[in-house]
């Protein structure tokens, strides 16, 4: 098993379908956070939701529920 | 402190609810940061304070998706943005002749684009002359817009029959609810509406600033496109206005403060229920026409039944504005007198261009209050 926690983040077109999956999780008990978009990861100036990559199915499953369109996934280790 | 009876709620609501202002306190005072224009705590506190409005605003007009509302500085603007949004090139469109300033200049001014317009009749009450409304959509009509209720009379136009007939021949109908949002249950999925304007600062309590666009989840929103360009907070590498909502049609910083009030208005509606609320204007509306109908030298314009809570007259023989001046002035009720930014309504009711005066109670109004008001209109109109 490896040292380092591996972290999702679900990039999204608007704030506001950031806001409604980070809602929606948290209201299923899913523990997300919302943080700036590292700048590697998208140009944009907004934020996005990160979470340890094992909800990562979970997250996508209420994201796909909830009709919302991800714009991209990342993994990336959690140094 | 004099006692005020406010009874000019169709201009806007007052007093707000106590959580409102709460609310819109909390938000200068702890949250304060702008959403979607930075990262950190503060912003993204406002962001879910935005989203939670934007939420409850879809589930108060029965739409399932809450990226379908887009919020807007107030009703007017949400009816430009839409109507001169959906005319990319010169449509037909039909109206009433109810409409407020908000739709009738938009209309007008799309006559120099090469669109054709036509404000179908109402009759004396306001309501539209079905006959005359479906001959006019016998020619081919890309867009219908109607206002729900009148501000002048109250009116509250048959929206299922309406939507019925747009379906029928073919139109798109954009609603105008700046009056009946917060105090009439509109369900947009059941009533047909494909688009619908709302204000937040009167029915829903909110703030002046603050209203919105909210789009049927069967609407294609992209036969809008915008009318402005701005930064949104999103796309930002882009040089081009995104093409999806809510930023699609949210220019700039949204009024996140006045959403923070619209928010908790939205849940002072639900709280009520907003089916009580509609109940409690009805009741409104009836105590005054019983009242007063029977006065001699008072005429009423307006039905007392399928309207809001929204009461127009006159006093035979006085200058309307003097009764509007007196009733502040000497006994602290507030009314508005004039046109009420609708002259063709003014026009179709018969009281042009000298208008009337107008009551408009709200939720937060007691029966004691509009007793007073009635025992003032009663004293006026016997001098």
């Amino acid at each position: 098993m490896s040292c380092h926690q591996m972290n999702t983040y679900f990039i999204f077109d608007s704030l506001s379908q950031v806001m409604q999956v980070e809602k929606e999780c948290k209201k299923l008990g899913f523990n997300v956070n919302v943080r700036i978009t590292p700048r590697h990861l998208s140009s944009d100036c907004g934020v996005c939701i990160v979470c340890n990559s094992l909800l990562e199915d979970g997250i996508v499953s209420i994201i796909n529920d909830i009709g919302v369109k991800i714009k991209a996934i990342q993994r990336e280790e959690n140094g | 402190m004099r006692e005020i009876i406010y009874l000019d709620n169709a201009a806007t609501t007052w007093p707000k609810p106590p959580k409102v202002v709460d609310a819109v306190v909390n938000y200068i005072n702890n949250v304060g940061g702008n959403p979607g224009r930075s990262g950190h705590s503060m912003s993204i506190e406002a962001a879910r304070i935005v989203f939670d409005c934007r939420e409850s605003i879809a589930k108060l007009f029965g739409i399932n998706d809450p990226q379908k509302v887009a919020f807007t500085h107030n009703a007017s603007y949400a009816l430009n943005i839409a109507i001169r949004g959906f005319c990319q090139k010169p449509l037909r469109i039909v109206s009433t002749m109810m409409e407020h300033n908000s739709v009738a200049r938009v209309l007008e001014s799309l006559k120099d684009f090469g669109c054709d317009i036509l404000f179908c009749p109402c009759d004396k009450n306001g309501f539209l002359d079905f006959g005359s409304f479906e001959k006019a959509l016998y020619k081919r009509t890309d867009l219908i817009v109607v206002n729900h209720a009148s501000n002048v009379t109250g009116c509250i136009q048959d929206l299922k029959t309406i939507s019925k007939l747009a379906k029928k021949y073919g139109s798109t109908l954009i609603v105008d609810a700046a009056q009946t949002a917060g105090s009439v249950p509109i369900n947009i999925s059941e009533l047909g509406i494909d688009v619908l304007a709302f204000t937040g600062h009167k029915g829903l309590f909110g703030l002046q600033g603050t209203g919105g666009l909210v789009f049927s989840d069967n609407f294609d929103y992209k036969r809008i496109k915008p009318v402005f360009a701005a930064g949104t907070g999103s796309k930002s590498e882009s040089l081009t206005h995104p093409d999806y909502l809510p930023d699609m049609l949210e220019f700039g910083t949204v009024n996140a403060v006045g959403l923070a009030g619209l928010l908790a208005g939205v849940e002072y509606i639900n709280n009520l229920g907003i089916d009580k609320i509609f109940e409690g204007e009805t009741i409104f509306r009836k105590m005054v026409f019983d009242e007063l109908l029977h006065m001699e030298n008072i005429s009423f314009f307006g039905s007392r039944e399928n309207s809001t809570g929204v009461v127009s007259f006159i006093i035979l023989g006085r200058d309307q504005s003097e009764i509007g001046f007196v009733m502040d002035k000497k006994y602290g009720v507030m009314t508005r007198v004039g046109l009420h930014c609708a002259p063709l309504a003014h026009q179709t009711i018969g009281t042009f261009p000298t208008g009337t005066v107008r009551i408009s109670p709200s939720a937060m109004t007691k029966t004691d209050e509009l007793k007073k008001a009635i025992e003032v209109i009663k004293c006026l109109a016997t001098k």
